[in-house]
């Protein structure tokens, strides 16, 4: 990376640290759970508010979700233009208190913004906002997607997309969580949600969510934090069949290559 | 920079790849990219047609962006293109719905591909099929 870049890197502090190295093109499997922080209505709010109100409702989101994301040693991947994205894990396999802190982050961001943050836009005379979060854990391929000039570091997986369509799917004040996040919050957190349907190509997809129960879960957290880290910590994420990168650049499962992709001779010609 | 002066890994796989399985098939440039060029040979039983020379080009955004398939010799007509004959207005062979195209991929992946693009060509040219399928290989 170029010295210019680096600082750049260091200024805007978005992307992930533990991939800045990454070249364009290249690929790391990787594991992550990924954060969406959505603001809801925010289009209508466009519309309706002046510009600079905007700047300050926005600014007033933006700083409590980094304050927030970062006390919680998350990375800031982006700002979304009405919300955030986040990453919780780095390079090594993600652990039980990655998925702990994002949990937390989304706990503490939600009552900060509901409570202090909207307060403070209140008292300045500024419409007050109502946020929704999404948030999943898996496999992910980390890559630099772009070209060598513009690019940007991503983790590109279903893990990336339905967690930003969780968020997006939330009604005010709701956290939508992936199947594989759910799988390891405890039931009392946690309760089933819609899943998110699709058909392609005459093929039914069934993805299931689940809503996070952040109230109850800061309660216990500011009741008995040390029984809640605890309780958590000991329950292990479920087991994501790990990315394998083999010598000769395949990716795949270590279970073998079934949910890998489809091989070039079997996938369609243009179909018009 | 060019892709491969970023990932030489990657050209010295394929590389590698291509000389294992297609040891025929020679590294060229193409303009300012990086380029295979060999033969494809699987012709219908009972046509009479040589094997298609082609040119696999690997431009600036591979391996993102799917390489170009132009095809050298014997000439395919201009006004073969479209939807039918699975072909780019630009007389590039269509091999794969651009989404569907993985990072994963290999030359030698396309290589098989364009065998298959032209048997399926030679059967639906010489009236063998009625049509050249969507996937996989014509069924005399």
């Amino acid at each position: 990376m170029e010295f210019a870049d680096i600082r750049k890197a260091m200024v805007d502090g978005l992307g992930h640290p533990d991939y800045e190295d990454l070249e364009p093109f290249e690929t790391v499997p990787g594991t992550v759970v990924v954060f969406f922080m959505d603001i809801r209505g925010f289009t209508k709010l466009s519309i309706a508010l002046d510009n600079q109100e905007l700047i300050r409702i926005l600014q007033a989101i933006t700083v409590a979700s980094i304050l927030s994301i970062k006390s919680f040693n998350g990375h800031i991947a982006e700002f979304t233009g009405d919300g955030i994205m986040a990453y919780f894990g780095g390079r090594r396999p993600t652990s039980e208190q990655d998925a702990v802190s994002a949990l937390m982050a989304a706990g503490y961001m939600m009552r900060e913004i509901k409570g202090p943050v909207n307060s403070m836009l209140s008292k300045n005379g500024d419409e007050t906002v109502r946020v929704g979060m999404g948030l999943e854990f898996g496999n992910v391929l980390w890559t630099r997607i772009g070209l060598p000039e513009t690019n940007q570091v991503k983790p590109i997986s279903e893990v990336t997309f339905v967690a930003g369509k969780n968020s997006s799917h939330t009604k005010s004040w709701e956290v939508l969580l992936g199947k594989n996040i759910a799988e390891w919050v405890p039931e009392q957190f946690k309760e089933k949600a819609e899943a998110y349907k699709f058909q392609k190509e005459n093929k039914d997809y069934t993805y299931d969510r689940y809503m996070f129960n952040w109230e109850s879960f800061n309660t216990q957290l500011d009741t008995n934090q040390v029984w809640l880290e605890w309780l958590l910590k000991n329950k292990k994420l479920p087991a994501i069949t790990p990315l394998i990168m083999s010598s000769n650049g395949s990716i795949s499962t270590s279970a073998g290559n079934s949910s890998g992709p489809r091989p070039l001779k079997d996938q369609p010609f243009f179909r018009g | 920079m060019k892709w491969h002066e970023l990932d030489k890994t990657r050209l010295v796989l394929e590389f590698e790849r291509i000389k294992k399985f297609y040891p025929s098939f020679q590294i060229c440039k193409d303009e300012d990219n990086i380029a295979w060029e060999g033969a494809v040979s699987l012709i219908p039983e009972g046509i009479n047609e040589p094997p298609l020379r082609i040119r696999i080009i690997l431009g600036e955004g591979f391996p993102v962006v799917a390489p170009k398939i132009k095809p050298i010799s014997p000439e395919i007509p201009e006004e073969v293109w479209g939807h039918q004959w699975h072909r780019w207005e630009d007389g590039y062979l269509c091999y794969v719905k651009p989404h569907l195209w993985k990072v994963v991929y290999h030359i030698t992946d396309i290589i098989e591909k364009a065998e298959m693009w032209y048997f399926n060509y030679l059967a639906y040219k010489h009236k063998l099929v009625d049509k050249m399928p969507d996937s996989g290989f014509a069924i005399l």
